[in-house]
């Protein structure tokens, strides 16, 4: 889990860095920018300056200025020829796409840069855009794929060497890495190693902080800590004298995480605390939230609940925001020891049960799949909003633009700059305040939606669970508790037998019949769990012999109407319908001073569909639905979990008729 | 001699078994199997009166299990030793050639009754089970006879049909979709066993479902 913090890094480092240093101040940037921008002609000026521009937002962490940058400077130049720069536009737009979790967006940004790129012989911008996507591979735990991309870009870098040999340390670097994380330590650990032995390219030093780095952690998973001391070193010294608060708080969280491991709980928080203050500073929140997770785990091992539920929360909060997945289940699953070690089972439960979805590899990935695609669906709404917003916008610049023309023909030049600057940053902040609020309110909607996918994903394994819990309860009863109860009776009944003094005893003889009851109670109680009918004959069979006991019982006579086909389905549909039909006859049963009910079951082409009606005194529907109603929505919630609806209707003394379908495809398979 | 094999992976009900038959000399328990591989390799050497066959075994259902040893050996009697009593269950286990149902919770004297029993040539049915059953075929049969009872949706309906309406125009009567509609007309197509809205009509009036 660790491992993935580099990442970020590494993809503000792999090509950007060095071109937006020469900037030292935001001011100067965006005014040599603006300036430029003004100029009415010279298009590979301006295209210089909008890639100096989203270079130096993407470096100062303003991810989304950047992209939007990238976007628009890519409307402009579309369609033009302008000195091969297009892709690497695209490039930029990709990158930052990544930094903001938009996996389809930057795909698709990082697809076209290649294929730009590839036509123009930019082997560069090709290397760095494949390198860009192994990094998002990796980045989304696909090593495989991750993998495949370092090698074509290898491929690539051969062939053009040594024009391109600058690369090497940064895709060894990246396999290592990616080598680290599928637990295969010792290869892992000598590509970063080989990256330390590159001197004299772009950005070495911070590569060779990040692979030292890389190789202590590889040697803190193998337990070898006097290596991993000895990397965290070189690492620290590399470092000594810059001032990169990215860098500063990798070396402090790995640092943390090395002292944890060791069992030195005091250096460990000494430095975790370090590494938030480097994240802070960096307004890296990525990062925050790796180091807040080191720190739930840190406090959970000292046993300081307290400081534990502090971190997880806010790890689990900055985890959703950033989609870290691998930290939400571990934050929940911390949680829920922690009540779980107070008592607190209920709350432990819970977030058992978050864990669980979070956790579980296949659900993890189809969680993660489900969150990328209503993520595009957002982004799609979104980019055309924001394409429209920009359009205007350029087109005001555009007015902006020829206005100075016409002035600086005039030669006020530096006093119309400045009005143009005002300009600029009025329908820059108006422009910003729109979109805030329109993002706000997207988002608002997304987290709704996520949060509906969530509770259908949680709800999901929460029956599930809940079933095969109950099937195991229910076997054991008759396992274990029944055999005893059968025995004792088998002995009882021999005892008696052998001696006519006790034949006669009244208390022997009710303690025969107190365990004919307990056997009887078991029954019962293990038949409500899961009865033995329903898994071994099907549904039919199954609520016909509840409708039986139930008429059996001599208050309510149920009369089942049953037209399926009698075959079986998928045994979750099953047991799913047949507590549907339980806790409906149950409602009946306890609610409803009904003497009759009919239970209909018909089976077309397309439908199950269930009818239970009584001949009770019914309810006013809308006080009912008002209040939250626990038996309705367990029902509420089983419908949905197959897909069907349900509909009630009743009428005061007449009765209440309850209407469900279900698709029959819901029936047989369990998805 | 009555030689019996217990078929159960519980041994404390077989050591339970064992203890009521102690002073029965004409009884004797000879194995006690705890699933079906090792009971039918057993069977294979020697053929017991009685098997005392568990529900729920490790390895096989005890349901096969049973159609196996019928098949194979039928002369043998199999009690059924369970701690379920649903009827349907009951039923299939008779089907398969079961010769009784105890449920495990027994006295001694309902064993040895039961061991009479089927050594007589007897289906021997415990008490509870024995109820189970009636109360089955009793429902059973009561649905077989019975005519389809309609739901209030249903009547409402099928006395539209009857005024000659057709599904578009109840739906916008009764304020329900077509489609709804249409699912309750199929529904009581099925219920009645007919093909066509006229066939079921017919069939109501002369069931005088239908006030007309």
């Amino acid at each position: 889990m660790r491992m993935r913090l580099l990442i970020l890094l590494l993809l503000t480092s792999t090509a950007l860095s060095g071109y937006a240093q020469q900037y030292n101040f935001h001011d100067q940037v965006v005014d040599s920018f603006l300036i430029e921008l003004k100029k009415p002609s010279h298009d590979t000026v301006k295209m210089n300056s909008f890639l100096a521009f989203s270079r130096y937002q993407f470096n100062a962490g303003q991810y989304e200025d950047a992209l939007r940058t990238a976007q628009s400077a890519i409307r402009y130049f579309r369609g033009k020829e302008i000195n091969g720069q297009l892709p690497r536009l695209y490039y930029n737009a990709g990158m930052s796409a990544t930094n903001l979790v938009k996996y389809d967006s930057a795909t698709q940004y990082l697809d076209t840069s290649i294929a730009l790129a590839t036509k123009e012989g930019n082997n560069e911008v090709v290397v760095l855009s494949i390198i860009a996507k192994a990094l998002m591979s990796d980045y989304r735990t696909d090593y495989e794929k991750a993998v495949n991309y370092y090698v074509e870009a290898l491929a690539i870098i051969n062939k053009v060497a040594p024009a391109l040999n600058g690369y090497y340390p940064k895709v060894y670097s990246g396999m290592g890495r990616c080598l680290i994380v599928q637990k295969q330590y010792e290869k892992g650990i000598a590509y970063n190693k080989l990256v330390l032995n590159y001197k004299g390219f772009a950005d070495e030093k911070r590569y060779h902080i990040l692979a030292a780095l890389n190789v202590s952690d590889g040697y803190i998973s193998l337990q070898n800590f006097d290596s991993s001391k000895k990397y965290l070193d070189i690492a620290s010294q590399l470092y000594s004298g810059l001032k990169n608060p990215v860098l500063g708080n990798l070396i402090h969280n790995t640092e943390g995480y090395f002292y944890y491991k060791r069992g030195d709980y005091s250096k460990a928080k000494a430095a975790y605390e370090k590494a938030v203050v480097d994240a802070n500073e960096a307004k890296n929140y990525y990062l925050l939230v790796e180091v807040y997770d080191n720190l739930t785990n840190l406090y959970f091992d000292l046993r300081d609940f307290n400081s534990t539920k502090k971190y997880a929360m806010m790890a689990i909060e900055g985890a959703r925001k950033h989609g870290q997945i691998s930290i939400l289940a571990n934050s929940f699953n911390v949680l829920s020891n922690v009540y779980k070690l107070e008592g607190d089972y209920r709350n432990a439960y819970e977030y058992a049960t978050l864990f669980k979805v979070y956790s579980d590899s296949s659900s993890n990935e189809q969680t993660r799949k489900e969150i990328l695609s209503l993520e595009s669906k957002y982004e799609f709404e979104k980019n055309r909003q924001e394409i429209a917003q920009l359009t205007i916008t350029n087109l005001k610049r555009q007015a902006e633009i020829n206005r100075n023309y016409f002035t600086i023909s005039i030669g006020a030049v530096i006093g119309i700059i400045l009005l143009a600057i005002l300009f600029y940053f009025y329908s820059r902040y108006k422009h910003k305040a729109l979109l805030a609020e329109k993002e706000t309110k997207l988002k608002e909607e997304k987290i709704v939606f996520l949060e509906g996918q969530q509770q259908m994903v949680a709800m999901k394994s929460m029956i599930e669970g809940q079933e095969a819990e109950r099937a195991r309860i229910a076997r054991d009863l008759h396992d274990g508790l029944g055999g005893i109860f059968s025995t004792i009776k088998m002995y009882f009944s021999t005892i008696r037998e052998q001696s006519q003094e006790l034949k006669e005893q009244p208390l022997f003889n009710k303690s025969i019949k107190m365990v004919d009851d307990a056997n009887e109670e078991l029954r019962r109680v293990a038949f409500n769990l899961m009865p033995e009918v329903l898994t071994r004959m099907g549904l039919s069979q199954a609520i016909l012999e509840l409708a039986n006991s139930i008429t059996h019982g001599g208050s309510l006579k149920v009369l089942l109407q049953d037209y399926t086909s009698k075959e079986r389905f998928h045994s979750n549909a099953e047991t799913t319908i047949y507590r549907i039909l339980q806790e409906l006859l149950n409602n009946v049963q306890k609610h409803a001073e009904a003497t009759e009910v009919v239970v209909q079951m018909n089976q077309n082409d397309q439908m199950l569909t269930i009818t239970v009606e009584d001949n009770g005194k019914g309810f006013d529907l809308n006080h009912t639905m008002s209040e939250p109603h626990a038996g309705l929505t367990t029902i509420q919630n089983r419908v949905s979990y197959l897909k069907g609806k349900y509909t009630i209707e009743s009428v005061l003394g007449v009765g209440t008729s309850i209407f469900i379908e279900i698709p029959n495809a819901s029936l047989y398979k369990n998805d | 001699m009555i030689r019996i094999v217990i078929i159960d992976d519980h041994p404390l009900v077989a050591g339970g078994i064992e203890m009521m038959i102690k002073s029965e000399s004409h009884l004797s328990i000879v194995a006690h199997l705890q699933n079906a591989k090792e009971a039918l390799q057993f069977l294979e050497e020697s053929c017991p009166e009685i098997i005392l066959l568990d529900v729920n075994l490790p390895d096989i259902d005890g349901l096969q299990l049973c159609e196996i040893i019928r098949g194979n050996y039928p002369e043998t009697k199999i009690i059924v030793l369970t701690s379920i009593e649903e009827a349907s269950i009951i039923t299939q286990f008779l089907q398969k050639g079961a010769n009784g149902f105890l449920l495990k919770n027994i006295s001694k004297e309902e064993f040895i009754q039961a061991i009479d029993s089927v050594l007589d040539n007897k289906t021997f049915l415990s008490k509870i089970a024995n109820e189970n059953m009636i109360r089955h075929f009793a429902s059973v049969n009561n649905a077989l006879k019975s005519v389809p009872v309609l739901t209030r949706r249903e009547k409402e309906i099928l006395a539209l049909l009857n005024e000659g309406m057709n599904g578009p125009q109840i739906a916008e009567h009764l304020f329900l979709s077509t489609y709804t509609i249409e699912t309750h007309r199929k529904n009581m197509l099925q219920k009645f066993s007919v093909s066509s809205t006229q066939a079921l009509l017919k069939k109501a009036r002369d069931l005088k479902l239908l006030l007309t």
